[in-house]
């Protein structure tokens, strides 16, 4: 199979940027196609009084699904297709940091995407797209469907492949840019993606952590208690609420930002002028992305919390419009004295800021707690959020696959049709959007309303901007798909665009560049070799492009792994049997362990920009970045034990759990971090012995932790000798959710680092890992030590206090 | 680094963590105080094992940052959320 | 005067929300299609010195006097803002301290949701779930809880809501200015019924009140 031949297997097993870009992007179109479908139904259905198309039950899962999938399998997928295509090219790289972990983010992406397709027929999720709790977690019959535990799989697997992607970029954008190419001279598009992906990673373990205990609460119901009851001090709607929201409002401008990056590449192109204030733009996108993680209360105003935290959260609120007022008028002072060809790309960008403005001038109505006393939970909020979505998001990113198509296929696409394409979907719009601000008293997520309520006219007007706008994006797919045949050739530089990726061929050959680009300090920009070149003075890859890998068939088999073994432990209703698991743990392990073996090629370029990271390897640093994005997620899981136990009434009193086995387990870890450290030693002075004995004793160490844990858990759960006497589940139930929840989250990560081992020994046992080859020691023991400074908070937080 | 400062740390560690046993037999103490204190003794042997087995303080400082922006978020939460429902009373 | 004094103070923050809205909104977006026309691409106006092209880090270009006059004149409109807000908020969720006194000559009905309907239960015990009945010109605390699911609760043209959770009991207040009829929703899904979760609220004269009250008990 030929690594660039157009079979199905090339598809499958492809780790190339560009194929897995272009996979992003298609199929993030198709999801568009499905999502959006659910909302020409549900406008259909609300298009006048009493509509009957649709159910309540069908409609309610329509909207949680329409939303579900448009936020996080259509935006931000749309985006990172783009930027899995483009950003190696316009950073002067050949692939990503790790291209292997790149195809398995996409397979990740979409088994989340058939898991979400399959909740639909065991009865979705029909909470809305925010899942509410309690009613999201409960599981009688009256509350929410099974179809959640198999959506939050979907979930699940969405978050890992967001997170794969955002350790890949993060680690790419600082280690792979061409020689010279310092980040100043990064053009917007890179700048927004970065910023993007550091957010990413510190958001989505937030939604990872609420997604384990609402999976944990339907599975044990009455016995695990975060999300489902009130009992006992806990506020179940709070404590979602802002785990939730922790993570969602992050969210919401993780999908906002790469729009914001493609306007900023577009607008100098065609308007023939460099980006105005360029750099302003960019701190205003750091600054606003900072702000963003500490004004999630604006989503809390009137659930009765303190007027300090309410206070606090609606002057963030209203004070984060000030980086975007920047970057507004920086886009607009662009345009002066410019000479802007107004083709498909530009009226897109520009259409996407002029939405933008309405968005973000009507956010600021909903960021004041006053008038969010009454615009809550209604069709305002829906209107505010799809200008900004759609108008600013939506738009944009159609406006970077138009600009981008002609050098991903080598065609133009036809321009009067994208213009067209462009003033149907402005216009429909606005008609589908705009009369929501008014319907100002309509509550949201509603199936049908009276004729006595007067709303009928502006659904009405509503539904048939709808239809316009759902059936113009056909345009966009007859369009550039009929070009991709029957397209006018476009050259390397069709938009005489200044960005790297216009100066390889349409579509770049399989190794991007012939030679690296190199630039100067005078701002030039060598691209090929020639005399008085800088590649003649030896800067620069040198004259031969060198040999990497581009497909493995490992990510796909690992990804299923893993879509199989969540769907076991989903798919059912309670607590899973090892039987439904063991498929999913058989192919994954057979995938995980195919891909530790697979000799797989990633060329690295010793001469590449990488400040501030120059003295840390790619993977080392790749490995650091995960553990980032495990501090999070630890940390919202002990959040979420705080919140509990501060807002109890009774909690198990100071002797209730075994200190002493407590104890005893913190010096097992500690002693299995010496024991890990000395592995690391012993390997990297190549002694073999010493080795296999550290890892050894980690290993034992680790096992006898848990399982010590295990006979913890048998005592807590029957509880004849506790004081006072009987199950944890019965006496202390939220003080049993917790503890459970998060030594068991622990547990797992000790049994992986076990796994670690025991895939690593008959390597060891062979003299492998020794001197040069010992850094793969030194990554097991960075995630080890991580495991270790976990319990180190947690034997405190419940054993002591 | 060598053999000896890493059993020079685990020994540091293994005493902290008596400290901590020892802390919570100690009556007359604030709990305040003792929860205070256990944090911050728990912040200290994780900051050990992160520079010293971990070999954090060997790496380019900005790595250290991207951690603690990591750790620095995730208060931002706990605070938040505790002030939500237990605001100071004035 | 409005119906209510939340709906008064609603009406005032939203109309000056709006009219800046509307200024700056007309004023950016005119500018902008103004921009778009203007500087449009035309076979006589002259190609820019500065175009970026392949082969050069393109100039800079901007100047940090337009970042500050930018931000310093949005920072006028949202100060003006959050400083509408914040007092509009002070007196909105801050329960009268007239309601403290004893006897309280405010009245204090308990509304508990539940799937899917609105419970009204007054002082001495009277409950109904279809209408909430009160006096004009008094002022009402309602003590808003909920016995399953996350609701919220919502008078239309009172302006003002406020979220029914479970394990905890949530206040607003408002005082009627004029007899009127209006609609209660709920505005959190909370399952099926969701969108049939209504009631009514009935504002009457202080004299019917009494005749309300010797009939129900109140």
């Amino acid at each position: 199979m030929r690594v660039t031949s157009p079979s199905l297997k090339r598809w499958l097993f492809s780790t190339n940027h560009k194929d897995v870009g272009i996979l992003y992007t298609i199929t993030s179109l198709v999801f568009f196609f499905i999502a959006g479908s659910l909302a020409l139904l549900m406008r259909y259905q609300l298009s006048a009084p009493f509509g009957r198309v649709l159910g309540g039950e069908v409609f309610n899962t329509f909207v949680t699904m329409h939303g579900l999938l448009m936020i996080l399998w259509v935006l931000s997928p749309l985006a990172i297709g783009l930027a899995n295509y483009f950003i190696p090219l316009q950073l002067g790289a050949r692939d990503l940091a790790f291209p292997r972990l790149n195809a398995l983010s996409y397979w990740f992406y979409l088994f989340g995407g058939f898991a979400m397709v399959l909740s639909f027929f065991f009865g979705g999720p029909n909470t809305g797209w925010t899942l509410y709790a309690p009613q999201s977690a409960c599981t009688d019959p009256l509350c929410s469907p099974p179809g959640i535990n198999v959506a939050a799989a979907g979930l699940i697997l969405l978050v890992g492949s967001i997170t794969m992607g955002s350790i890949n970029f993060i680690v790419t954008m600082f280690k792979m840019r061409a020689p010279g190419l310092k980040l100043k001279y990064m053009s917007m598009f890179p700048w927004a993606i970065l910023i993007t992906v550091f957010m990413m990673l510190y958001a989505f373990p937030s939604l990872l952590a609420g997604l384990i205990l609402l999976y944990s609460d339907r599975s044990f119901p009455g016995r695990l208690a975060y999300l489902s009851t009130a009992q006992g001090g806990n506020v179940p709607s709070l404590l979602w609420d802002n785990i939730f929201w922790f993570f969602g409002h992050p969210e919401v401008y993780i999908v906002l930002f790469p729009a914001i990056g493609v306007v900023g590449e577009i607008l100098p192109t065609f308007t023939r002028r460099p980006l105005y204030g360029a750099k302003y733009i960019t701190m205003s996108i750091v600054v606003a992305a900072v702000i963003s993680f500490i004004v999630w209360g604006h989503h809390m105003f009137i659930t009765g919390v303190s007027p300090l935290t309410t206070t606090l959260f609606t002057v963030t609120t209203i004070a984060v419009s000030l980086p975007f007022d920047v970057m507004t008028v920086s886009f607009m002072e662009t345009l002066f004295r410019a000479k802007i060809r107004l083709k498909a790309p530009v009226l897109f960008a520009i259409g996407s800021i002029a939405l933008f403005v309405i968005g973000g001038i009507t956010g600021v109505f909903l960021a004041s707690i006053a008038l969010d006393q009454h615009l809550r939970g209604t069709y305002f909020v829906v209107a505010h959020f799809h200008y900004i979505m759609v108008g600013a998001g939506i738009l944009a990113l159609m406006g970077g696959l138009y600009y981008w198509f002609p050098k991903m296929t080598g065609r133009m696409y036809n321009e009067r049709v994208a213009k067209l394409h462009f003033a149907l979907s402005f216009i429909s719009f606005n008609v589908l959007y705009f009369p929501m601000f008014l319907l100002i008293e309509m509550p949201r997520r509603v199936y049908f309303y009276p004729p006595d309520t007067g709303w009928a006219p502006l659904n009405g007007l509503a539904t048939i901007g709808g239809l316009v706008f759902g059936f113009s994006q056909l345009l966009l797919v007859a369009n550039l798909g009929r070009s991709l045949r029957k397209g006018a050739p476009a050259g390397p530089n069709p938009w005489d665009g200044w960005t790297l990726e216009w100066a390889v061929p349409s579509p770049p050959p399989l190794h991007d560049f012939e030679q690296i680009p190199v630039i100067t300090e005078d701002g030039v920009v060598h691209l090929a070799g020639g005399e008085g070149h800088p590649l003649a003075s030896g800067i620069g890859d040198g004259h031969s492009i060198p040999h990497s890998s581009h497909s493995s068939r490992w990510p796909i088999v690992v990804a299923l792994g893993a879509f199989v073994f969540l769907l076991g432990l989903t798919m059912g209703s309670g607590p899973p049997g090892i039987l439904q698991l063991t498929p999913g743990v058989v192919i994954g392990l057979v995938g995980l362990y195919g891909y530790g073996k697979e000799s797989f090629i990633v060329h690295e370029d010793e001469k590449v920009e990488s400040w501030p990271f120059k003295a840390i390897s790619r993977m080392r640093f790749g490995v650091w970045t995960f553990l980032a994005s495990e501090i999070v997620f630890f940390g919202v899981l002990l959040s979420a034990y705080l919140f509990v136990r501060i807002n109890s009434v009774a909690w198990p009193p100071l002797d209730y759990f075994d200190i002493e086995k407590g104890a005893i387990n913190t010096f097992i870890l500690l002693t299995s971090s010496l024991t890990a450290v000395l592995a690391l030693a012993s390997a990297r002075a190549g002694a073999r012995n010493g080795l296999v004995a550290s890892l050894l004793g980690t290993m034992a160490l680790g096992a006898y932790f848990l399982y010590n844990k295990a006979l913890e858990w048998e005592e807590l759960a029957i509880g004849e000798h506790l004081t006072p006497m009987g199950s944890i589940f019965d006496n202390f139930p939220l003080a049993a959710t917790s503890y459970y929840i998060t030594t068991g989250v622990h547990g797992v990560h000790v049994f992986a680092g076990l796994a670690m081992i025991a895939y690593l020994f008959p390597r060891v046992l062979k003299g492998a890992y020794l001197r040069h080859q010992s850094e793969t020691i030194l990554y097991f023991g960075l995630y080890w030590h991580f495991v270790d400074i976990v319990w180190i908070f947690l034997f405190p937080l419940f054993y002591l206090i | 680094m060598s053999v000896k400062v890493y059993v020079a740390v685990f020994a540091v560690l293994v005493s902290v963590t008596g400290v901590e046993l020892a802390l919570i037999g100690i009556p007359g103490i604030s709990r305040a105080l003792t929860i205070t204190t256990l944090i911050g003794l728990a912040g200290f042997k994780a900051l050990l094992v992160a520079a010293f087995f971990q070999h954090l303080k060997d790496e380019p400082r900005p790595l250290s940052t991207v951690l603690l922006v990591g750790l620095v978020i995730v208060m931002a939460l706990m605070s938040i959320s505790f002030l939500q429902l237990h605001p100071p009373q004035s | 005067m409005a119906v209510s004094n939340t709906a008064d103070l609603f009406n005032q923050l939203f109309n000056t929300f709006t009219t800046l809205a509307i200024i700056v909104g007309v004023v950016v977006l005119g500018l902008m299609a103004f921009l778009v026309v203007r500087f449009r691409a035309k076979a006589s106006s002259p190609e820019p010195e500065d175009t970026p092209t392949l082969g050069r880090i393109p100039q800079a270009r901007g100047h940090l006097k337009t970042v500050i006059i930018s931000l310093t004149l949005s920072s006028i409109v949202l100060g003006v803002l959050i400083f509408g807000t914040l007092s509009a908020t002070t007196q909105i969720t801050t329960i009268p301290t007239e309601c403290a006194e004893v006897p309280s000559p405010c009245l204090t009905i308990r509304v508990t949701a539940s799937r899917f309907k609105w419970t009204f239960t007054y002082p001495n015990g009277y409950v109904n779930d279809t209408v909430v009945t009160i006096p004009t010109g008094q002022i009402v605390i309602l003590e808003i809880e909920s016995t399953d699911v996350f609701h919220t609760f919502g008078i239309e043209g009172f302006r003002i809501k406020k979220d029914a959770i479970p394990g905890l009991t949530n206040k607003i207040w408002f005082r009627a200015n004029e007899q009127t009829s209006d609609i209660i929703r709920c505005f959190e899904l909370c399952g099926v019924g969701h969108v049939v979760m209504t009631s009514r609220l009935s504002s009457v004269s202080p004299s019917a009140f009494q005749g309300f009250c010797s009939t129900t008990g109140c």
